[in-house]
């Protein structure tokens, strides 16, 4: 069985990956959609206008995308795009997708994190063998 | 061990965790600073964290070594069951479960292999409090 500092490091370098890859998903480019938009919902979070939830119903399949994304589309478009396109065809000018600001946020955080936590370990083992 | 080195290993303790916390806050608001949610669950999970680790701290007995990564665990689920219910508003975010549960991660690696003692439990307690404070600030300011 391997350490614990292993474990908890994999656990957080697992924790960083899971935020960085949502909030990469939200921008839409990793699915391939093919269908009519159906139905656009926003839901309010903590912070109105700033932290909504967008969830868009293309096809029967209801995804969670960022706020640029769901706001070019209208309910009754029919879109397409294949999956890692980073350009969904609408009824009106393609829309170009692209990273949030969380996403790029996400990019560079979340290994700054794991390297602190990483370096904690290293400081940890050292001083505790003194 | 000298009553010296001793307090010096508690002084670290004390130390880790409240510099593992703050650096990783600072870096939060540093780099996703509009979005000080995220902020606020990562801290709240740092916090919240360490107060589970307050009563293990102040028992007798040898160096944390696993009972970190157990503590850790729990407080994820525990962290889990709170977003999808009381602080479930929009939806279940897994960004806020991440964001918490990643705080929770280093937590645990600020006390892993640390030695049990009064002050460092006494200072998991009180920074745990100072976090969960600051954490509330930050996710509803």
């Amino acid at each position: 069985m391997r350490s614990p500092r292993a474990h908890l490091l994999i656990l957080a370098v697992l924790l960083a990956a899971g935020n960085v890859a949502w909030t990469f998903m939200r921008s839409g480019v990793p699915f391939a959609l093919e269908g009519t938009v159906e139905r656009i919902e926003v839901r309010r979070e903590k912070h109105p206008g700033l932290d909504d939830v967008h969830l868009v119903t293309i096809g029967g399949r209801t995804l969670q995308l960022d706020a640029d994304v769901a706001g070019a589309l209208h309910e009754g478009d029919h879109v397409s795009k294949q999956a890692w396109s980073w350009r969904l065809s609408t009824p009106r000018e393609p829309v170009r997708l692209g990273l949030s600001n969380d996403a790029r946020g996400m990019l560079v955080t979340m290994p700054l994190l794991v390297l602190l936590g990483w370096m904690a370990l290293r400081w940890g083992a050292r001083s505790s063998a003194q | 061990m000298s009553k010296t080195a001793t307090l010096r290993q508690h002084v670290v303790t004390v130390l880790r965790m409240a510099a593992l916390g703050g650096i990783g806050v600072l870096v939060f608001v540093a780099l996703l600073g509009e979005r000080s949610d995220y902020a606020g669950h990562f801290i709240a999970g740092y916090g919240g964290t360490l107060g589970l680790f307050a009563l293990p701290l102040a028992m007798l007995g040898a160096p944390l070594r696993r009972e970190p990564l157990v503590l850790v665990i729990a407080a994820i689920a525990i962290g889990a069951g709170l977003e999808a219910t009381i602080f479930r508003l929009a939806q279940f975010d897994p960004v806020d479960f991440f964001n918490q549960s990643l705080g929770a991660a280093l937590a645990g690696i600020a006390v892993l292999g640390r030695p049990r003692a009064v002050l460092p439990a006494a200072a998991a307690f009180v920074l745990a409090l100072a976090f969960l404070s600051l954490g509330a600030r930050l996710a509803f300011a």
